[in-house]
């Protein structure tokens, strides 16, 4: 059922046609980048039927036309199709527009500046030449679980201020809620029931611990008990709905953006090669692996009547906006299908644009060229395993669930 | 040749402190800041390199008449 009267505008074959009414992202038969891309070259505004209709939106500039325009299209009744929400209210800053967006967000982006991430970078490379080590010591490894999961994972947490310990506790909250949000109600009420009341208690204690405290630990819980919005304290809700935003979005997505990065290193030599020649190269493969492949997909309702592309569009609409489609427009990127790590302009939007332009980008950006510099130096060479076969995990956050690889000579 | 960024397009990408610090800084809400108004002799290309890699076209270049 769809709630839009609007017909697509875009001459397309009945194929197309087909796969895009069908089209929705928690679909684990599908290969992301090949759909999205048919779309993206066919019918660059698509209209999927399936969880209550919305159009799937392709096109670089198309998406950074509706993500710099949160008054046309807002976030305040959900960033995810089907939306969700939390039951104690909407989750911070995600589900909110200008200008009370930036009164929420000023004082988080005080804790992931740039400046204050690179002091982290000792840690943050002891992780990674910790986890590296194991997997060369052994020979073989399985990188998702061994890698890609626990090295953001712990300095997150560390950062947040959470016990190391209780690591996979937040990551079975985090994979519950992305259960939930992926469109049946069963799920989410489940979550909705048992898992959101145990999380929240969880931080709130921790929140206690910080209020009590003479003299609480220089963490993102203990500033979120000093934040601002505006010129009044966060309340305890608001600092709990950020926290359920972390949670999300801090333990999922490098972990995802590694299982490309290692997929893609482990079947590409040549590339690897690059690195290991000239680690300066680092920091723009880093870019050009965040264009190549993005990895969130977020969602954003029209408050009017309007357009996307020569789309026409009316109010009450969902859009869905996907990165992963974005960063392989030729329109915008020449050869997009190449990975290159000289790619210059690489003027990507893998971290999201507009407002919400993905508050950890400097920290995703340093824990993705430590993780690089130390694997050119201790793991330089590896392939699959004989008979991996890594499988999509669709979703909201697109990743690879099987890395399992060999280390080698490269000989 | 002067340079400034459009605060209302920037949106902390960061490309250009990142990929051209000698250029630009991050400023305290970690937007994109130069350093300088004028851009330092010898790096008038540089500064036309950072202008091209900004996504949202943030970076203004201009040469006084």
């Amino acid at each position: 059922m769809t709630t839009s009267e609007n017909t697509r505008t875009c001459p397309v074959s009945p194929e197309v046609a087909q796969a895009a009414a069908a089209f929705h992202l928690f679909d684990q038969e599908m290969n992301p980048h090949a759909v999205l891309g048919a779309f993206r070259q066919q019918c660059p505004v698509a209209r999927s039927e399936q969880l209550g209709g919305f159009w799937v939106v392709t096109k670089h500039a198309d998406i950074q036309h509706v993500l710099k325009n949160p008054d046309i299209f807002s976030s305040a009744e959900g960033n995810s199709i089907p939306p969700v929400f939390d039951p104690i209210g909407t989750w911070i800053p995600l589900h909110f527009d200008p200008p009370a967006h930036g009164k929420y967000r000023r004082d988080l982006n005080a804790n992931f500046l740039p400046q204050k991430i690179a002091s982290m970078e000792a840690d943050i490379r002891y992780q990674a030449r910790k986890y590296l080590r194991t997997i060369v010591e052994r020979g073989h490894g399985e990188l998702v679980w061994e890698v890609c999961v626990p090295y953001p994972s712990m300095t997150f947490l560390v950062m947040l201020g959470a016990p190391v310990e209780d690591v996979e506790t937040l990551l079975n909250w985090k994979n519950m809620n992305m259960i939930g949000m992926s469109g049946d109600p069963d799920a989410e009420e489940y979550v909705d029931e048992y898992i959101r009341p145990e999380y929240l208690a969880y931080f709130n204690a921790l929140l206690d611990e910080r209020v009590n405290s003479d003299n609480p630990p220089d963490d993102i819980l203990t500033a979120l008990t000093r934040a601002n919005y505006g010129d009044r304290p966060f309340t305890r809700d608001e600092m709990l709905r950020v926290c359920t935003t972390l949670m999300i979005a801090g333990l999922d997505t490098v972990t995802a953006a590694l299982t490309w990065t290692f997929y893609f290193l482990a079947t590409q030599p040549a590339h690897r090669r690059q690195l290991i020649d000239d680690p300066s190269l680092i920091p723009s493969a880093v870019e050009e692996l965040n264009r190549y492949f993005g990895i969130v997909s977020v969602a954003r309702r029209a408050t009017q009547d309007t357009t996307v592309g020569e789309q026409a569009i009316k109010q009450g609409d969902w859009v869905l906006c996907t990165l992963p489609a974005a960063g392989r427009d030729e329109t915008e990127f020449p050869d997009a299908d190449t990975v290159d790590f000289h790619r210059s302009p690489n003027r990507h939007i893998g971290f999201g644009t507009g407002p919400h332009r993905c508050l950890g980008i400097h920290l995703a950006r340093l824990e993705m060229k430590v993780l690089l510099e130390e694997m050119v130096k201790i793991m330089p060479h590896f392939e699959l395993a004989p008979g991996c076969k890594p499988g999509f995990q669709n979703g909201i956050v697109l990743s690879l669930d099987d890395l399992e690889i060999v280390v080698t000579d490269g000989t | 040749m002067k340079l400034s960024i459009n605060s209302g397009e920037c949106c902390g990408h960061g490309r250009c402190f990142t990929f051209f610090p000698q250029l630009f800084e991050p400023d305290d809400d970690g937007l994109g800041r130069p350093r300088s108004e004028t851009v330092p002799a010898g790096l008038e290309s540089l500064a036309q390199s950072a202008v091209a890699e900004c996504p949202e076209r943030a970076i203004v270049l201009t040469t006084p008449a």
